[in-house]
């Protein structure tokens, strides 16, 4: 005998043994999964098994429709949005359709005013809308379990109602499907004691990301009550396990609402196991005839129907990928529970565990497009929407989602210099996230000068961090483009997202101070509005400063080039000691300095943070400051790239030679007092970092000063440095600027001390 | 050489503050100081201000008792020769500003130099009431006047004041006899929304109170301020000015409390 026939008969043994010894709801459900393991095993032996299955019913009353014989049958298909509650309708629709014309249908009564036994062809427009429906889903609680005047004549209306096509008598059957009810399923059960109910099943990515595409897990259509009101029973109810984020939109919201209407559907199919089918998608999807066997037998009714029409599908589906990195990993803990409570009673351990991988591979590798559900669009009707598409209209929402992207798909980038990583490595969470953060957080400050055609990318990019950023700060300075609106849109769906809106345009050292100052992660990083991180970006850095916190950890750059090309500039230069030799290579700038460096948050304040009034090589100062700290290490990460550089627009080379040269030679001169560089080997550091400016007359005259004292012995680091840190000098202009450097270096030539102002 | 004190008022403002100070250090007329007054801060705007201290001449961070004690205490400390009161979010319209008003201040004839102040949320030029008009108040922004240091420590800011208290300085030394010379020339952009926290009709009966008080005697003031409050009033409602004629200045403000809880306007 093979392993199947002798599991079969074991567990027919089982069945007897239960039975005689009373456990009726063990035993149906031990009943009910053989029968689907018939369906779907050997057919040659199928026909006589389903045979002896059927008497075993007969002879032990196993029917579970029997005891409702008398009346008409009451069914409920219940569950979370897009979890395959339409489908299941509309598969029950044809089953009972084929026994008996006299059925009620009400489809959505919480919302639509719709009595079909199909869904195609409603025009789900306002004039549908159920007034009754609504005024009930909003005046009974989320959660109800017993009586209540309005609920009770909802539930009457749906399971007592005379027959629609005939008012004089009673139809034989009542189907009714809702998604807004799993919380009050026991308030139907204690009205209706003979009423049986399908609930459907999900995993929180699919259901999630199938919402996130249409309408959210709130009924938010055509209006947001239901979710102020969760929070406020969560919290009442002592339920609320994890803090609800600020951002309204977010994954987090959507996996807490499935989390619980889940949790208290599978209590309820707990606690009425006569009463309960549990349809568990997944399931169905790798054994739809054993699925529909067991549910033809739980209804009590067996015909063709209930396999009509399956290949077509039920309700728009979604094929979108709306979940970011950010969100898998959000979702884990609700995936895991999915997995113990359901796949693995469904599918078994194995068949479960191939959900661990095949999800989060499904979605990292996916085609990325914004969630509608909650923007301006989601919350449109259907009318408005089609009056939106006929008058060519656009929105806040419509304008982000369709925006062109100057950088190009990052996707082509991906391929084309992923070096020895697979595609997989590139997009997919790491799998042990803690190992790498090493208890420390993680975060960065995007800033936003009227970036409206690739913020939503830069954002995007830190969201979809094989490690997710723990924070993310974007300082808006001051846009007057739709950056404002699109910021708006993408905090109100990503929990990690604070905006921060400056009324006046600072500059981008100033913005990026202010988010390092209102960031509280351990380490921080920095990403231009116009550029991209790599998806390994944190992955990499985390890994290189391991929990230290006076490592700095950066990563080569992969520059973005105009006609399509692009390459990786490396960085190694730098992965140095922090200390005198570092300090010497960044102040001659020679080699490709790292950009957008992963900084302990405190070292940022230690080294002095950025000059706020100056807005030339501010990162080249600042870098030259953190670079004399003492102690720590400047490490280099294992990632292809760090940022994705964006070279097609132009950026600094609009700016004049003069305000180059002049920034450089400043820059240089005040940091001075932080380096030890050995005086002789200035002159050759200076002409290095001042590169193709080194002949402008700013340039020349400093030279010389700096020349003319070390040659004098005259050479003063601390002296210099102030001199150039000065007020005054700012105030100069160019030609004055070099008058003063002229003097100066007359005043080294002739012996003379110094004056400690000029 | 002309000297300026450059005199910063600043409490929880820290982007408005760099953004002021970031175009006073952008100035090209380097004889001036810089006075920053912090009224003890809670939010990072003090952190801000110790990492700008050493382009700072004289910077306090100390709590106060209120805006204008705030800006007394700076005044008293100021030693240029002219003083500016450029507060937190106010900002120099170009980088040559001070060069400019250098070169055009008279010390022989000047008391106070009133420039013009630009509204930041649409560039509009701030107007001025005509100069017969002064005791109606709106005769001058303290962002685009630069006055003689001698004059404005000796009559000060009065503390009493809540929002008024600039008015009444250049009140008294009109009073005083000081000598304002009208230069057509943008000195500072102003954000005109912010410091809008306290209600239109405290900010209106302070102002009244204050102008009565100085030229209620001789000028009508009331009648004044109470019909340009109708026909304000009368533009921002749609209605017909007929309508309000026989409203008191403190009926209408009642009206439009009642009407903008209604109506939100």
């Amino acid at each position: 005998m093979s392993n199947t026939t002798m599991t079969f008969w074991q567990d027919i043994e089982r069945l007897r043994t239960l039975l005689d010894a009373g456990r009726r709801a063990e035993a149906i459900a031990l009943f009910s999964a053989l029968g689907q393991a018939v369906q779907a095993g050997d057919a040659l032996v199928a026909p006589p098994r389903r045979a002896l299955l059927d008497e075993i019913r007969r002879i032990y009353n196993l029917d579970r429709a029997a005891a409702a014989a008398d009346g008409p049958r009451r069914i409920l298909v219940s569950g979370i949005g897009r979890s395959g509650t339409t489908l299941i309708y509309q598969q029950l629709a044809k089953l009972l359709l084929l026994e008996t014309p006299a059925v009620n249908f009400r489809y959505e009564p919480y919302l639509w005013n719709i009595a079909t036994p199909g869904t195609a062809g409603n025009g789900f427009g306002p004039e549908q809308l159920h007034h009754f429906g609504l005024h009930t889903h909003l005046s009974t609680p989320l959660f109800q379990t017993g009586p209540h005047d309005v609920h009770d004549r909802f539930i009457d209306m749906l399971f007592a109602a005379p027959a629609d096509d005939d008012p004089a008598r009673m139809p034989d059957a009542y189907l009714a499907k809702v998604i807004r009810g799993s919380g009050r399923l026991r308030a139907y059960l204690a009205r209706y004691p003979d009423l049986k109910i399908v609930i459907c099943l999900r995993n929180p990515a699919d259901t999630i990301n199938s919402s996130l595409g249409m309408f959210s897990l709130f009924g938010e259509e055509f209006h947001e009550d239901d979710r102020p009101r969760f929070r406020d029973t969560l919290e009442r109810q002592g339920r609320l396990t994890r803090p609800l984020p600020e951002a309204r939109c977010a994954v987090e919201w959507y996996s807490a609402w499935w989390r619980v209407f889940t949790e208290a559907a599978l209590a309820v199919a707990r606690d009425f196991p006569d009463n309960v089918f549990l349809f568990c998608h997944e399931q169905f999807r790798q054994n739809s005839p054993g699925v529909l066997w067991a549910l033809e037998d739980f209804i009590g009714l067996r015909n063709p129907g209930i396999r009509m029409g399956l290949d077509r599908p039920a309700g728009p589906s979604i094929r979108a990928t709306s979940l970011t990195s950010h969100d898998l990993v959000a979702l884990r803990p609700d995936a895991a529970f999915y997995r113990e409570t359901v796949l693995e009673r469904f599918l078994g351990e194995h068949g479960a565990g191939q959900y661990d991988t095949h999800l989060p591979r499904k979605y990292a590798m996916g085609r990325f497009s914004f969630p509608i559900a909650g923007t301006d669009l989601g919350r449109k009707s259907p009318i408005q929407l089609r009056a939106m598409m006929l008058r060519g209209q656009s929105s806040p929402f419509l304008n982000l989602a369709r925006k062109k992207r100057p950088q190009g798909p990052l996707a082509a980038l991906l391929g084309r210099h992923r070096g020895h990583n697979t595609p997989e490595a590139l997009r997919l969470p790491v799998p042990d996230a803690a190992a790498l953060r090493r208890g420390k957080t993680f975060g960065v400050v995007i800033t936003c000068h009227n970036n409206a055609g690739t913020i939503a990318d830069a954002v995007l990019s830190c969201l979809n961090q094989t490690l997710p950023f723990d924070r993310i700060v974007v300082v808006d300075d001051a846009s007057t483009d739709a950056s404002r609106d699109t910021l708006r849109i993408l905090a109100d769906h990503y929990s990690p997202l604070q905006v921060e809106h400056l009324e006046s345009s600072l500059g981008p050292s100033a913005a990026r101070d202010i988010g390092f100052r209102r960031l509280d992660t351990d380490f921080v990083t920095q990403l231009d509005g116009d550029d991209l991180f790599w998806p390994t970006k944190n992955a990499g850095e985390a890994a290189a400063v391991a929990g230290d916190e006076t490592a700095v950890a950066f990563s080569d750059i992969l520059l973005v080039l105009p006609e399509n090309k692009s390459l990786v500039q490396n960085t190694s230069a730098y992965a140095l000691p922090s200390g005198a030799a570092l300090f010497d290579r960044l102040l001659a700038r020679t080699r490709q300095i790292p950009r957008d460096m992963t900084i302990p948050r405190r070292r940022y304040f230690e080294a002095g943070g950025y000059n706020l009034v100056s807005h030339l090589y501010e990162d080249w100062e600042f870098k030259l400051r953190l670079a004399a700290l003492d102690g720590g290490e400047w490490r280099r990460a294992d990632s292809v790239a760090g940022t994705v550089y964006n070279r097609i627009t132009p950026g600094l080379s609009g700016v004049e030679p003069a305000l180059h040269a002049r920034a450089l030679v400043l820059i240089f001169l005040r940091a001075l007092r932080h380096g030890a560089t050995r005086p002789d080997a200035l002159p050759a550091a200076f002409d290095a970092a001042l590169g193709i400016f080194a002949e402008h007359p700013v340039a020349r005259t400093a030279r010389d000063w700096l020349s003319a004292a070390i040659e004098n012995s005259r050479f003063d680091a601390a002296a210099m440095s102030d001199l150039a840190a000065g007020r005054r000098l700012q105030a100069l202009d160019n030609p004055a600027l070099c008058a003063l450097f002229g003097e100066q270096a007359e005043l080294a030539r002739a012996g003379q001390p110094e004056p400690e102002e000029a | 050489m002309t000297t300026f004190s450059i005199i910063t008022i600043v409490r929880n403002d820290p982007v408005g503050v760099v953004r002021t100070l970031q175009s006073v250090f952008r100035q090209s007329w380097a004889d001036y100081e810089l006075i920053v007054q912090d009224g003890a801060s809670t939010d990072e705007t003090s952190d801000l201000l110790r990492s700008l201290a050493h382009l700072i001449d004289d910077l306090a961070i100390e709590p106060d008792g209120g805006i204008y004690d705030a800006m007394n205490r700076a005044l008293m400390r100021a030693r240029g020769d002219w003083l500016l009161f450029l507060n937190a979010a106010d900002f120099f319209v170009d980088d040559d500003v001070l060069k400019t008003v250098a070169g055009r201040i008279d010390p022989e004839t000047d008391d106070i130099v009133v420039g013009q102040a630009i509204r930041d949320e649409d560039g509009e030029i701030h107007l001025y009431r005509p100069d017969d008009q002064f005791w109606a108040g709106s005769t001058c922004d303290h962002q685009a006047s630069f006055i003689r240091r001698p004059l404005m420590q000796s009559l000060k800011y009065r503390e009493d004041y809540r929002i008024a208290g600039d008015l009444d300085f250049f009140t008294r030394a009109r009073q005083s006899g000081a000598r304002f010379r009208y230069l057509p020339l943008p000195i500072a952009r102003k954000p005109f929304s912010v410091g809008a926290s306290v209600g239109f009709a405290d900010r209106l009966l302070d102002r009244l109170d204050m102008l009565d008080a100085a030229f209620g005697d001789s000028y009508p003031v009331r009648d004044q301020i109470t019909g340009e409050l109708r026909a304000d009033t009368a533009r921002a409602y749609g209605l017909d000015p007929r309508l309000l004629e026989d409203r008191t200045l403190e009926e209408i403000l009642a009206d439009r409390e009642h009407w903008q809880a209604r109506l939100g306007q």
